[in-house]
């Protein structure tokens, strides 16, 4: 049974991006997507060049912030011991976003605004850490400095929406905030990639030790555990993380609160087993939103909003699980 | 003989009375408003109506003005200096406070319907009459062009820019044959995947200029649309706002786009602009549409250098340099 | 070889002092009561044991070291401490829990290995619940809740256990239940460390008996020589009477603490209706 959950969970995300390949404006159909993906020269160029080259790589552009945001939720969850935790916690997403901001008020192309925006989101969460170091480092204390330094690039963002102007630089602003993967392409996945796979694939070999975080400091101690270094270790991983994916998606919330509910429901609480899993149903679900936001209407419907939207009432069916004492927690 | 002196002076001071009740007009939202005089200190709030003011010679009235699409430094700024020179003590940003507008002592407000409805009930108490205007249709300009010139007692002025728009706009319908194709127009802003909606002046533009804009029945601002629908529009033009940092270098070159009609010809062209953009729905936009009817119709017998030339002449009084003049017609 | 405290003092803000010179030792095969009133200092006392406090003066020594020269993970194999209070967050299953024992012995970018679970499957044998491997921990009571934390340290492979007021919050059964898994595990060769409030079970199942009181040792030694009301009296406060039957089993009951209230309770409800009328 366990097994057969794993598997299910490993083939979905592959599952759902061929299907994803083959919904969009442009019609292509399934035998479409099968002849570009095995290189047959049957299929015009046009529909050749909309599969390869702008819907394979938003896909998987889709799938690895998916997946991204929601091990960053599974990683805070576990380690701030709350399930109201969402990949935002820690100001990473508005560091971003004010570097973000004030790249394109500067000017700078834009491979360099995603640049800045995943600097300055590193930049917040070390605020956050230095913050909490100087006032004790408990949890409280990192939450606190999360709360207040995210706050802190909130307000600055104003300031810069307020002196930009309205014509070239507050549209543009805007149009990164909102949050979509519209011109995704290949050359992405340069920044994005290796960063995942690094923060992912350290998160992935050390998943079992989150389970020793969301004790209690005292117990997590006297099992040998280096609470404060260990703590500091995993808000890297995790702001890595989300910092890569806001970089390039803008601002996506939701995903990282609640994937990883649904993996806990899927296969119990233990984080070795729930991190891969709220890996897999992260980039599962955002590859069906991101298929609806690009596929549905003429203009792209923001992706910040479709996850807002669907994210909303899926949180509250949790929550009132939550509160029946189902879906793993104490 | 004292009864024919104080009779002149009753005749006098009563002809004065009449003078000074002023006159009432109706604005574009439909408030009857009284102006007690011809405003001398005028405070335009509304970025787009500024301009107009230029246009009826009427500039040195206004004492604070917000100019969209406007600032300092630029090639705009200086050519606007030259036919302004207390233009750097005129020019606001951002949204000025209702002291503000009092510390200048106006006597006549123009605002926005959009945003300042409240400013004009808060300037009301204060006895300070306020006009709002919607301008952002044909319609809308050429009405707010004949309101301002009764205000300021210009209605020959811009009795002649409403038939310099109708003339034109005349003769490029008449230009074109019937029966043929228009030309599929995609007008986009400060990203290539950013486009102006069919609700826009831009559309309307297109339109007038003898294109089909190709946002027709997509409604709102501007909006965020995937390559893929671009390619299912494939439109025959391109047209670039003269605001932002896209370049017709940044979608011949992309590869993304290499399939579509505009790319293949060539024909991706970015928008002039002289003092206001050319696509700003100020009187400005006229040539903004001669010019866009060149783009899509070359064969058009209208000489845009000329046009130009009278244009800035007769309604601004500014003489346009040579490079400006190239520079539109490139 | 043992788990010693010498002379430790502490204060939580620099200026009260919790620990004023306390010395004790947790010798293996024994079972040793930490009594005294609340905020005597037990559990800070056990919290400097375990290496979760640092002492501001004096130094524990775990079989002849310092504890600050110690890795924290070599620590983490030789003392376990289950805490007084755990409050689940997730609902781990018995056995997840029971494993994150083995945390000392695995590195930060590896889980447990088949070996480890065969070890906490041994560990939840030991104390009687192996049957309840796959269950919610959460779902438990607070007996067995207790117990499945104690057999975490024991997949720890812990030869000292520092245990707080295992006892508390548990109903006479339960507290028996953990009581003489206690005395088991100390025959298997662990020392163990048990705070309590209950002078009584120290005498039937203590080795070794210190008594505290306001951050200092009053007494110390077998349980026949220290639990005595006249120590008792000192520690708590309270007059405790110390009955025998004639088999040699002991019990210690407290006494009223009040003068006056044994006054009191002799006014009988006739003296009351007579002048009520």
């Amino acid at each position: 049974m366990r097994s057969r959950i794993s598997i299910a969970l490993f083939l979905l995300p592959i599952g759902l991006l061929f299907l994803y390949l083959t919904v969009g404006r442009y019609k292509v159909g399934f035998q479409g997507v099968v002849g570009a993906l095995v290189g047959s020269h049957d299929l015009p160029p046009t529909a050749r060049a909309v599969v390869l080259k702008v819907r394979l790589p938003r896909g998987l552009e889709a799938a690895v912030v998916g997946a991204d945001l929601a091990l960053a939720g599974a990683l805070f969850q576990g380690m701030f011991r709350n399930p109201l935790v969402d990949s935002r916690i820690l100001g990473v997403s508005a560091g971003a976003a004010f570097g973000a901001a004030l790249a394109i008020l500067w000017g700078l192309p834009w491979y360099l605004v995603d640049a800045v925006a995943f600097a300055f989101g590193l930049g917040a969460v070390w605020l956050v850490l230095f913050l909490s170091r100087r006032f004790g480092g408990s949890i409280l204390v990192l939450v606190i400095s999360g709360v207040l330094v995210g706050s802190l690039f909130s307000a600055l963002l104003g300031l810069i929406k307020y002196v930009a102007d309205p014509l070239g630089v507050l549209p543009a602003i805007t149009y990164w905030l909102l949050g979509g993967l519209s011109g995704a392409r290949w050359s992405d996945m340069a920044l994005l990639l290796p960063l995942s796979l690094l923060g992912g694939g350290v998160l992935f070999l050390s998943r079992w030790r989150v389970n020793l975080l969301s004790l209690d400091e005292r117990e997590a101690l006297s099992l040998g555990v280096n609470v404060r270094r260990c703590r500091a270790g995993y808000v890297l991983l995790g702001t890595l993380l989300v910092a890569a994916a806001v970089s390039k998606a803008g601002i996506i919330g939701w995903v990282g609160l609640i994937t990883p509910h649904a993996a806990r429901a899927l296969v119990g609480p233990d984080h070795a087993r729930v991190i891969p899993a709220s890996a897999a149903l992260g980039a599962s679900f955002l590859l069906l939103l991101d298929a609806i936001a690009r596929g549905s209407m003429r203009t792209e419907i923001p992706l910040g909003v479709l996850t807002g939207i669907i994210g909303v009432p899926v949180f509250l069916l949790l929550f009132m699980r939550l509160l029946q004492g189902r879906g793993g927690w104490g | 003989m004292k009864r024919l002196l104080y009779g002149l002076l009753l005749v006098s001071f009563l002809g004065g009375l009449t003078l000074a009740q002023g006159f009432t007009v109706v604005d574009q939202v439909g408030r009857e408003v009284s102006l007690p005089v011809i405003p001398q200190r005028v405070i335009c709030t509304y970025g787009v109506i500024t301009w107009y003011l230029y246009a009826l010679g009427v500039q040195d009235r206004l004492v604070l003005g917000s100019y969209i699409g406007l600032k300092p430094d630029t090639p705009f700024w200086a050519l606007l200096e030259t036919i302004d020179p207390k233009l750097p003590h005129k020019a606001y940003r951002g949204k000025p406070t209702v002291e503000e507008i009092l510390a200048r002592d106006p006597d006549l407000v123009l605002g926005s319907e959009v945003k300042d409805l409240e400013l004009a009930a808060a300037l009301e108490e204060v006895g300070i009459p306020t006009l709002l205007f919607f301008a952002e249709t044909p319609e809308g300009i050429k009405g707010a062009l004949s309101l301002l010139g009764k205000v300021f007692g210009v209605e020959g002025r811009a009795a002649r820019l409403i038939s310099y728009f109708d003339e034109k706009t005349r003769e490029i319908a008449a230009s074109i044959p019937s029966g043929i194709e228009k030309p599929k127009v995609l007008f986009v802003g400060t990203d290539p995947l950013r486009v102006a909606s069919g609700e826009m002046y831009q559309s309307a533009m297109i339109e007038l200029a003898g294109g089909r804009s190709v946002t027709r029945g997509i409604p709102g601002y501007w909006q965020s649309v995937n390559i893929e629908q671009v390619l299912l529009w494939n439109p025959d033009v391109v047209f670039i706002a003269p605001y932002g940092r896209v370049t017709p270098e940044d979608i011949l070159g992309d590869p993304l786009w290499a399939d579509i009609g505009a790319v293949r010809s060539g024909r991706v062209y970015k928008l002039p602009r002289v003092l206001a953009p050319w696509d700003i729905p100020t009187p400005e936009s006229f040539l903004g549409i001669v010019w866009m009817a060149l783009k899509l119709h070359p064969d058009l017998s209208l000489d845009l250098g000329v046009e130009a030339k009278r244009f800035y002449r007769e309604f601004y009084g500014l003489e346009l340099p040579q490079e400006v003049l190239a520079d539109i017609l490139r | 070889m043992s788990l010693v405290a010498q002379r430790l003092r502490y204060s939580y803000d620099g200026r009260t002092e919790v620990l004023r010179g306390v010395s004790l030792e947790v010798v293996p095969g024994t079972v040793h009561f930490l009594l005294g009133p609340n905020g005597s200092g037990k559990t800070t006392l056990l919290e400097c044991l375990g290496g979760l406090r640092w002492p501001r003066a004096g130094e524990v020594l775990l079989e002849g070291r310092g504890l600050p020269e110690i890795p924290q993970r070599e620590r983490a194999r030789a003392i376990g401490y289950v805490p007084q209070l755990h409050r689940p967050v997730f609902g781990y299953r018995v056995l997840e829990v029971v494993l994150m024992g083995r945390a000392p012995y695995l590195g930060p970018l590896s889980g447990p290995s088949p070996d480890d679970v065969r070890i906490a499957m041994g560990a939840l044998e030991a104390v009687g619940l192996s049957g309840f491997a796959e269950r919610p921990y959460t779902e438990l009571s607070g007996g067995e809740l207790r117990l499945v934390l104690i057999a975490r340290a024991l997949a720890q492979g812990a030869k000292y256990l520092l245990l707080d007021e295992p006892d508390a919050h548990l109903d006479p059964a339960n507290q028996l239940r953990v009581l003489d898994l206690v005395r088991g595990i100390v025959a298997r060769g662990l020392g163990v460390l048990i705070t309590s409030h209950n002078p009584d079970t120290a005498l039937r199942y203590a080795q070794w008996v210190t008594l505290l009181r306001e951050g200092e040792v009053t007494v110390q030694g077998r349980p026949p020589e220290v639990l005595i009301p006249s120590e008792l009296r000192r520690a708590y406060g309270v007059d405790y009477a110390l009955l025998e039957d004639g088999s040699g089993r002991r019990a210690l009951v407290p006494l009223r603490e009040a003068q006056g209230s044994s006054e009191r309770r002799a006014s009988t409800p006739r003296e009351r209706s007579v002048s009520k009328a």
